[in-house]
């Protein structure tokens, strides 16, 4: 999505416009919505262990404000649990048949994403020293 | 280091694609909890237990014993609410709520925390200097008010019980819940009377 399309759905009013409450947005954009509905999922279907979900996304956010003294206003809380999710299923990945993974990463729209972001790295890694023909 | 909108979109489809695939959970699923979220759970819950608690002096008295008991006596409960603790203001002290390590908020009764609450400066600052952090909110309180800061847990939420405002003695329960805002119950505003502004 472009800036254009991102300020379409910021809009409060028209089709695109996000769900949001008391005036403020209950999520910034779509894809936050999706990494909150995983986890929650995931939680409910007893396929993860929570605590250990936020034990990590603590981490995620102490080491943010380690590196960045000015703070942040809250806006890239999501991105610090979509990077919680992925380290918590990343230890979760080697029980998980990878063929569909390695489908996915062949498939060209996810392989330079998957390629720029640190985890997407990390579990590609992962998944070609589980299954060599990545 | 924010991420581009994209790149986190395409992460985000990712995962999401991979354990629907392996059948850990369901679109429906990930779609009935963001529909949940979005729509049904938020501070409406709360404003209820608020005005049921104004109007019921022995309801008052089992939220304050057992918070997620007595808000389960309204139909409300659920995922990061297991265990509630409800902080009543007075006019002696007045409460706030934080979560300093992460964001936990009491979910069943407020929905989902608002960007401000999972700020670093709210974090920090609410513990260090409650006083300064609410006039920032346009919450200026007498001197000689209390203020205690409840810092939220794995284990425990709260939920702040905000003074009824003086002039709503003839509003049914229903009206009353209206006037009860999310600021509020978390103690970064109080509620006023209609018709009226905050001191």
């Amino acid at each position: 999505m472009n800036s254009e399309g991102l300020q379409a759905v910021t809009d409060a009013e028209g089709p695109a416009a996000l769900p949001r409450r008391n005036g403020e947005l209950v999520f910034l954009a779509p894809w936050e919505s999706r990494a909150f509905g995983v986890a929650i999922a995931l939680h409910d279907a007893g396929a993860m262990d929570y605590e250990a979900f936020r034990a990590r996304l603590i981490a995620e956010i102490g080491a943010h404000e380690q590196a960045h003294r000015a703070g942040e206003d809250g806006g890239a809380y999501y991105e610090h649990w979509l990077h919680a999710l992925e380290q918590v299923l990343i230890e979760e990945i080697d029980r998980l048949q990878v063929d569909l993974w390695n489908a996915k990463v062949a498939q060209r729209e996810l392989v330079e994403p998957l390629k720029a972001s640190t985890q997407g790295g990390a579990l590609r890694e992962r998944l070609t020293r589980v299954s060599p023909q990545a | 280091m924010s991420h581009g909108h994209d790149d986190m979109a395409v992460r985000a489809a990712a995962l999401e694609a991979l354990l629907v695939e392996k059948g850990l959970i369901s679109t429906d699923a990930i779609d009935a909890v963001v529909d949940l979220y979005e729509n049904d759970v938020g501070p409406q819950n709360g404003a209820r237990v608020v005005a049921r608690a104004w109007v019921d002096d022995s309801y008052r008295r089992r939220l304050r014993a057992n918070g997620a008991d007595a808000i389960a006596e309204l139909g409300y409960g659920g995922f990061e609410g297991d265990t509630m603790v409800v902080v009543e203001n007075t006019p002696a002290v007045h409460n706030v709520i934080v979560c300093t390590l992460c964001s936990c908020y009491p979910w069943p009764v407020l929905g989902l925390p608002p960007s401000w609450y999972k700020s670093s400066a709210y974090r920090a600052r609410v513990v260090a200097e409650p006083r300064a952090v609410l006039a920032e909110f346009g919450l200026t309180l007498a001197p000689d008010v209390e203020i205690r800061v409840w810092d939220s847990t794995a284990e425990i939420r709260y939920l702040v019980l905000p003074m009824r405002p003086p002039g709503t003695e003839r509003l049914s329960e229903e009206e009353l819940a209206t006037l009860v805002t999310r600021d509020s119950m978390v103690g970064t505003g109080v509620v006023t009377a209609p018709g009226r502004r905050a001191a």
